[in-house]
């Protein structure tokens, strides 16, 4: 009787300690981002964001308990190595839910494999509409609102002659695509050329969109190949306002085109940018006021919109696995009708029909001057 | 705009990225002629020479032209180094091992440089300003006349080098027959070694000049590698004047096919009239054939 008591405790004993285990068990998310490569200028502070994002959230006590671990992946912008982490992720890590790609390239190359295998995958593009019942979420409002910002500043000014200039990849002719379908709408006419990422020069298409008229020059890329435009309208002389997409505002901008800034500089971003200059009463500043905090805190860097995407979607990803986790589909399900977020990017509603949950108004625009971004009221 | 005008406005600029990628290709050019070798850092070379004049200015505040002297010192000097301790030293002389050597040397350097100087585009101001000059009515960036300028004055400075001093020669004599030349006394080691110390020179050069065109950032060095490497082996590398040619020819069809015909397919039109010349003169377009 009393052997048995013992074996009885000391099973009790053991298989206490395994569950004890398992409760401090990390929770397994992943991440995927354009952390070098050409995409450097967004993976690097997302997935900077998101580490911290993490750290804080462990450093509070975790998830339900559990510390959560961040897988991450480097898919140096190739659509290919996306794949493959995500492979990794899904059938080696079995993870159920992944923050980004970022690129929409990587992002289109994972889509497949994500709604096959039934893992959340929440993305950092403002390019991609996952149709409804998927398992994609994206972080931004989506780029069209962004380009109607800017349609509708043209026809406040009176200009409906726009030349744009796209990069030769899926960012660039996904933003073509959204312009065709926005023009019409506000009464304004587009030419558009073409050039590649790598090239240090586009002044013959510069002077092909002059000689057809462009009132204004669209340029819809961000980082140095927007700079390589700037410093082709310097050389030409041309004085027509240049238009960037949401990309180009990052905190080096400024350091970037020294020298060959635009006459007019008009862009859409993302509040966090100019953090300073909104309002009190602007619901989004706290979040915005804490990220930019902690992330000074932690790295002695200044936040931007990579920064905030990194750092919502990490809190969104870990807010449903805490709700409905380790069930990719309750969490995607959870998500799609996920209480009203303030987030540092913008205020989140999402519906089964719209997996940003961002309206226009999450876009402002801002006018670069000086080496500064003013907003434009 | 007349058609005119607008011609030569796009032949212009295509002429002054095509002198970008010659100034590069002089660089392949030099360490091929006396070793056979292909040096794929010779991008790598360029960009380290941008960065390093970027440091010298914005952290250590030189001046412009001392930093841009001290970059080229000492990237000259990592040339050599790099020369002798990874490249000479092999007992068996194989230029294949050689080329793979210089393809590591690539990313080593370039990951160095991620490191050092973090992922972001940094910008050299332009040596006289950003504007532009007028030249038969086309505007060409003041920074275009400065790579002009230095292209000159590196062909003219390589064409005295190699025709009129004993090194010059004795590296000549390397590029002609290697085995002859060891016959009659030539150092052919060390003339491997200074011809990787010269391509480091010309290569920083090349990268300074171009960077404020260009950008810097780490993977800078690539794009301006590949396009060098082209402009060399289409120009022909056994006269100095041939990879700026290769350059030139190779800026113009970028351009006129990016003006003219489709600015999507510009690459593809350029690069398969490239294939199309090398096809008809397999040795390029300034080289005798042996």
């Amino acid at each position: 009787m009393n052997m048995l008591a013992r074996a009885a405790a000391a099973v009790l004993l053991i298989a206490g300690l395994g569950s004890s285990a398992q409760a401090a068990d990390p929770i397994k998310i992943g991440f995927i981002g354009a952390i070098t490569g050409y995409g450097s200028f967004l993976g690097d502070p997302e997935v900077k964001a998101a580490k911290l994002r993490v750290k804080m959230i462990n450093a509070a006590g975790g998830i339900n308990g559990r510390p959560v671990e961040l897988l991450i992946h480097d898919s140096e912008g190739s659509p290919e190595k996306a794949v493959l982490a995500m492979k990794r992720l899904i059938t080696q890590d079995k993870v159920t839910a992944v923050v980004g790609p970022d690129l929409s390239s990587t992002v289109r190359a994972v889509m497949p494999l994500v709604e096959e295998s039934k893992v959340i995958s929440f993305v950092m593009t403002p390019v991609i509409k996952p149709p409804s019942g998927s398992y994609v979420f994206g972080i931004y409002p989506i780029q069209e609102y962004a380009y109607e910002a800017e349609l509708i500043w043209l026809k406040k000014k009176g200009l409906t002659k726009l030349g744009v200039l796209a990069s030769t990849d899926t960012t660039g002719q996904e933003g073509v695509k959204f312009l065709r379908e926005l023009a019409g709408k506000h009464g304004i006419t587009l030419a558009v050329e073409n050039f590649n990422l790598q090239d240090v020069d586009v002044t013959p298409q510069l002077l092909t969109l002059q000689r057809g008229g462009a009132q204004a020059i669209m340029a819809a890329m961000s980082g140095k190949p927007f700079a390589v435009v700037a410093k082709g309208m310097k050389q030409l002389n041309m004085k027509t306002p240049l238009l960037a997409s949401t990309g180009a505002v990052t905190k080096t901008l400024g350091e970037l085109i020294s020298g060959i800034e635009p006459e007019v500089l008009i862009a859409p971003t993302l509040k966090v940018m100019v953090a300073e200059q909104l309002p009190d009463t602007d619901e989004n500043k706290p979040a915005i006021m804490e990220l930019i905090k902690s992330f000074r805190q932690e790295y002695k860097e200044e936040s931007d919109l990579y920064t905030a995407a990194g750092w919502d979607a990490t809190e969104m990803v870990l807010k449903a696995y805490a709700a409905a986790g380790p069930d990719a589909t309750k969490m995607r399900d959870w998500l799609e009708k996920m209480p009203r977020y303030v987030g540092a990017v913008c205020t989140v509603t999402m519906q089964p029909t719209d997996h940003h949950g961002c309206g226009p108004e999450g876009y402002v625009l801002v006018q670069f001057k000086n080496g500064k971004f003013v907003l434009e009221k | 705009m007349t058609e005119l005008q607008y011609v030569w406005q796009v032949t212009a600029a295509g002429l002054g990225t095509g002198l970008l990628y010659g100034l590069v290709g002089i660089g392949f050019a030099v360490v091929f002629n006396v070793s056979g070798i292909i040096n794929l850092a010779q991008g790598e070379f360029s960009m380290l020479g941008a960065m390093l004049t970027l440091f010298g200015i914005k952290t250590l505040g030189l001046p412009l032209l001392l930093a841009a002297v001290l970059a080229i010192a000492a990237v000259t000097s990592l040339g050599i180094v790099f020369e002798r301790v990874c490249i000479n030293p092999k007992k068996a002389f194989s230029i294949q091992a050689a080329i793979i050597i210089t393809l590591g040397a690539a990313i080593f350097i370039r990951g160095g440089a991620m490191i050092a100087w973090g992922k972001d585009h940094h910008s050299l101001p332009a040596f006289s300003g950003q504007g532009s000059a007028r030249v038969l009515g086309a505007a060409v960036p003041f920074q275009t006349l400065w790579i002009v300028g230095v292209t000159a004055v590196v062909i003219a400075l390589l064409a005295w080098w190699f025709r009129n001093t004993l090194f010059g020669l004795a590296m000549r004599s390397c590029a002609d027959n290697r085995l002859g030349a060891q016959f009659v006394g030539v150092n052919v080691r060390t003339m491997v070694t200074a011809s990787f110390a010269m391509s480091a020179t010309l290569g920083a050069i090349a990268g300074i000049v171009a960077a404020p065109l260009t950008f810097v950032w780490y993977e800078g060095g690539l794009v301006l590698g590949i396009k060098g490497f082209v402009a060399a082996i289409l120009g022909g590398s056994g006269t100095y004047l041939g990879p700026v040619v290769g350059g030139l020819v190779l800026g113009v069809l970028e351009s006129l096919s990016a003006g003219y015909i489709s600015s999507t397919y510009k690459d593809s039109i350029a690069f398969g009239l490239l294939i199309l010349i090398m096809a008809v003169r397999p040795t390029g377009l300034l080289a005798r054939p042996r």
